[in-house]
């Protein structure tokens, strides 16, 4: 298993670039689920930590024996989740990244996302093309989205929210450019 | 109405020079120039302008004070920061007064900020204060650490408030932003830090929170912090253990 976490989402560019912005690593027996989301990005710090800390909450004890069943696991508790406690959008303004690992793959799934890049070393690609399925519109969706499963593996997905524009720099300034410290 | 003593046979402005050297003298002697000023501002105000802003103004520190009392009439002679330049630069002992007064008057301007630099002991405090709770605030916090005031955001920080911790964060200064994390804890049990730390430096702020823990002072603060804490289990652990050791 790698360390860092494999799943990041790029911050806005504004005062506060990661308001609403949440991330997470779960191991599960041999498996592990990486998530990064950002949710009620308008509201104040407070309120948007709200929506994180119902978000990190609903993902308490995921759990499956691969990365499939983790992953489906992990999708369906954030499903569950009470929409009216994701801030005012109630969850419509949802992007969130989800990379599920084992020993003999990985899956990508998500929503909310505009564009999704692989990145290894100093070199980033765009995952898939811009009517991949993968991209879409923000919003908690009402059933667990189909994943993606990489023909690479290792690579740390960055995620960029759907109508962000940024002028995203290399790695690994990248990286910085998603609040990794 | 009659004139006061020391416009008493003047007629201005032709007379200026010659009030100018009254006042001067009336002002050595300690005498009040306040009443003088209220009689100019109502009929000559071009005098008055003279007096306090002009190139022979009024050097003295109660000059300049008086001065301040008609900010209205020299700010529709000079508007913005040139009064208030002009007064400060007259008389350095009065320049917090003048800086007052700046501030009552223009709260939010911008041009207060390296007005500041050059009068208060800790630059953008006084400006930071004023502007405690209103719209602004927060954009004003950025702009003092943009001029490098960090220490009046520390300061402020002391008031419960949680965006002169985020613009020191912002501006990277990590100890500065500590500091006044535990500050602003401290003073408000439920000050959102941790909110406002993840929000400009995301979520991964662990090591940030495990430098404020240590800096904390009271259990109230230090259970408050611990509500926020559930992502960071690192910092949960040592907070948690701290607060045993804490009445």
């Amino acid at each position: 298993m790698t360390s860092p976490p494999r799943a990041l989402l790029l911050g806005s560019p504004s005062r506060l670039p990661f308001n609403g912005h949440l991330r997470r690593v779960l191991d599960c027996e041999g498996a592990r689920v990486s998530v990064a989301a950002r949710v009620a990005a308008s509201s104040p710090p407070e309120e948007s930590w709200a929506a994180v800390s119902t978000l990190w909450a609903a993902l308490d004890g995921a759990t499956g024996r691969d990365r499939g069943t983790l992953c489906r696991d992990a999708w369906e508790r954030l499903l569950r989740v009470d929409r009216a406690k994701l801030g005012p959008g109630l969850g419509a303004d949802l992007t969130l990244l989800m990379v599920a690992e084992d020993a003999e793959g990985e899956l990508v799934s998500g929503c909310g996302l505009g564009l999704v890049l692989a990145v290894e070393g100093a070199e980033a690609r765009e995952l898939v093309d811009p009517r991949h399925p993968l991209l879409g519109e923000p919003g908690l969706p009402d059933a667990v989205p189909r994943a993606l499963g990489p023909d690479r593996r290792g690579e740390i997905y960055i995620g960029m929210p759907t109508g962000l524009n940024v002028n995203r720099p290399a790695p690994p300034r990248l990286f910085a450019a998603c609040g990794v410290r | 109405m009659r004139p006061g003593p020391l416009l008493t046979g003047l007629s201005l402005p032709r007379d200026l020079e010659l009030l100018r050297d009254r006042a001067g003298e009336a002002s050595r002697r300690g005498e009040d120039l306040a009443p003088l000023y209220e009689e100019l501002a109502e009929t000559a105000p071009v005098a008055l302008i003279d007096l306090t802003l002009g190139p022979k103004a009024m050097k003295e520190a109660a000059a300049v004070r008086a001065a301040l009392a008609h900010a209205e009439a020299l700010e529709r002679h000079s508007p913005g920061m040139a009064p208030y330049r002009r007064l400060a630069s007259l008389c350095p002992e009065a320049a917090l007064d003048v800086l007052t007064v700046a501030v009552a008057r223009h709260a939010a301007a911008s041009w207060l900020i390296p007005f500041a630099d050059k009068i208060e002991a800790r630059p953008g405090a006084m400006q930071l204060a004023a502007n405690r709770g209103a719209a602004p605030y927060a954009a004003l916090c950025w702009a003092h650490a943009a001029a490098g005031h960090f220490l009046a955001l520390v300061v402020e920080a002391g008031s419960g408030a949680v965006e002169p911790v985020a613009a020191l964060l912002a501006a990277g200064r990590d100890n500065d932003a500590v500091e006044a994390a535990a500050r602003a804890i401290e003073a408000r049990a439920d000050a959102p830090v941790v909110p406002w730390l993840a929000a400009v430096a995301g979520p991964q702020i662990e090591d940030l929170l495990l430098r404020v823990i240590p800096r904390l002072r009271s259990a109230e603060a230090a259970r408050a912090l611990l509500l926020h804490l559930t992502p960071f289990p690192k910092a949960r652990g040592v907070l948690g253990a701290a607060l045993r050791g804490m009445r």
